[in-house]
């Protein structure tokens, strides 16, 4: 692990601006994260159009549940790019075998309803602690964030809900004579219509990359604060500093003492 | 340039400012918060006027009004920037100069909430808040402001009793005197072994004499927060 290659400035941070730098991560990275998720949500997606009932429940709980698996990918990803490693898109979905399974019974099952979850999946996904590991870091990386990182799951749930809203609403606004607010609607709506399935996917996908940086940063910056990067940062690049200039500075003195030599 | 959440600005003067500015998550908590505030009221209000007939509720409707279109800007212009609600998450309203909000900004800002909050809850606001680069919503794009955490006094210097300040031998930049501070101080609770591990990184900085290199840095740390 290199820290001079971290992207994002290594400082002493409080949680909530860790997690505003996670949307700052997450917008760099938004539209390969999107499609990341895209590419593991999309699959699940159709498996679950073909396997249950129309009308059931059954889809969205499957697709809702999975959430943790989507975001997978783009966790991966930001935590090679965080490190300047260029991983990219396609090379992310080559290298799934690092990503898909390790931990994954883990995140789908004790630790899927934690509502902290986006902030503890790099330690599951990228240390791969064993179950008495795993809540031993839990509790030294996330006792002191776990408010900030509870707001941030119920913050982003709202968003994806009123995306939803919004788009319902724009649709009324934009024609108003084919659609008519009504309970008839919205049953129809709820009812296992694939169009508005699909565009609730997509908004899901275009929420995850901040929700995913987010408690992606919140992790970094508490490591950051555990373990003293920025200070480790900053020793490292001074001493590369002074070594240069020492070295600049024993070249003149060896100048002028050949010159002299060369006077005298 | 690496990235970080930090609005900075240069006066005439040619010194730096900077603040950093506030994200989607806090700022949503905030106006929340301030939101059931302004709905407790409305409601008390509403009880109270409910008694004293038609007039009532026409005195009902006028404070309605003003709580909700000035309740913000009332907050901003005369409470230093800060409602309720931003002011339990320590975060303020300033013009993007970083300068105190006056009363036309406020306005703008407050007036064009109408815009934030197309189609439906806000989400045009929070596209803004999540594509701008200062997290400004629509208003604070035309009122030219942005909303900061307040600077936060961070020290807490008792831990530092047992360390003897030590004065640096050579000038710090001001990233070399922060790391020694936040050596000094330990606010991640650093093992002793990972505080030797990084204090040796500057072992050819130190003087001679300094056999242990964290108990050095400590000191020059205790040193730069101002003991002697």
């Amino acid at each position: 692990m290199q820290l001079n290659s971290l992207i994002v400035e290594t400082r002493v941070r409080t949680a909530w601006s860790a997690i505003d730098l996670g949307f700052a991560v997450g917008k760099l990275f938004w539209l390969r994260g999107v499609l990341l998720y895209l590419c593991v949500a999309a699959p699940v997606f159709l498996l679950t159009r073909f396997v249950t009932d129309i009308g059931s429940v059954l889809p969205y709980l499957i697709l809702w549940w999975c959430k943790p698996l989507f975001e997978r990918p783009i966790l991966f990803f930001l935590s090679r790019e965080l490190f300047s490693e260029p991983m990219g898109f396609t090379r992310t979905l080559r290298n799934f075998r690092l990503w898909l399974m390790p931990g994954l019974a883990w995140i789908l099952t004790v630790r899927r309803l934690s509502v902290t979850r986006a902030m503890y999946a790099p330690i599951t996904l990228l240390e791969r602690p064993n179950s008495s590991q795993y809540s031993q870091r839990a509790s030294v990386l996330g006792g002191k964030y776990a408010s900030e990182a509870t707001w941030l799951t119920v913050v982003m749930y709202h968003v994806e809900s009123f995306f939803y809203l919004a788009l319902l609403v724009l649709l009324v606004i934009f024609f108003p004579d084919q659609f008519k607010v009504s309970f008839a609607w919205f049953n129809e709506l709820s009812g296992n219509n694939t169009y508005v399935d699909i565009v609730y996917l997509i908004i899901m996908a275009v929420i995850a990359p901040f929700y995913t940086a987010a408690g992606f940063m919140l992790y970094i910056s508490r490591r950051i604060e555990l373990e003293g990067w920025d200070i480790e940062i900053c020793f490292r690049d001074w001493m590369v500093d002074y070594r240069a200039n020492m070295a600049q500075g024993q070249g003149v003195v060896s100048k002028q003492t050949q010159r002299e030599g060369a006077n005298v | 340039m690496k990235l970080d959440t930090v609005a900075l600005v240069e006066t005439p003067e040619g010194t730096d400012l900077h603040a950093e500015v506030v994200g989607l998550v806090p700022r949503a908590l905030a106006y929340t918060l301030d939101f059931l505030i302004r709905m407790g009221i409305i409601i008390v209000l509403g009880i109270v006027f409910s008694f004293l007939g038609k007039a009532g509720e026409g005195l009902y409707l006028i404070l309605f009004f003003v709580l909700e279109w000035w309740y913000p800007v009332y907050f901003e212009v005369f409470r230093g920037g800060q409602t309720w609600g931003k002011k339990s998450f320590k975060i303020k309203v300033v013009n993007d100069d970083l300068t105190p909000i006056s009363f036309g900004p406020s306005l703008t800002r407050n007036l064009l909430r109408a815009a934030d909050f197309f189609p439906a809850m806000y989400v045009c606001g929070c596209i803004s808040v999540l594509t701008t680069s200062r997290f400004q919503r629509l208003g604070d794009l035309a009122a030219g402001t942005i909303v900061i955490y307040e600077e936060e006094e961070r020290y807490v210097s008792h831990s530092l009793d047992q360390v003897s300040a030590v004065a640096p031998s050579y000038p710090l930049t001001e990233e070399q005197q922060s790391a020694f501070i936040n050596f000094a101080l330990n606010r991640g609770r650093m093992s002793r072994d990972r505080q030797t591990e990084i204090a040796e990184i500057i072992r050819p900085r130190l003087p001679l004499n300094a056999t242990d290199a964290a108990k050095y840095a400590r000191g020059v740390g205790k040193w730069l927060l101002g003991a002697r």
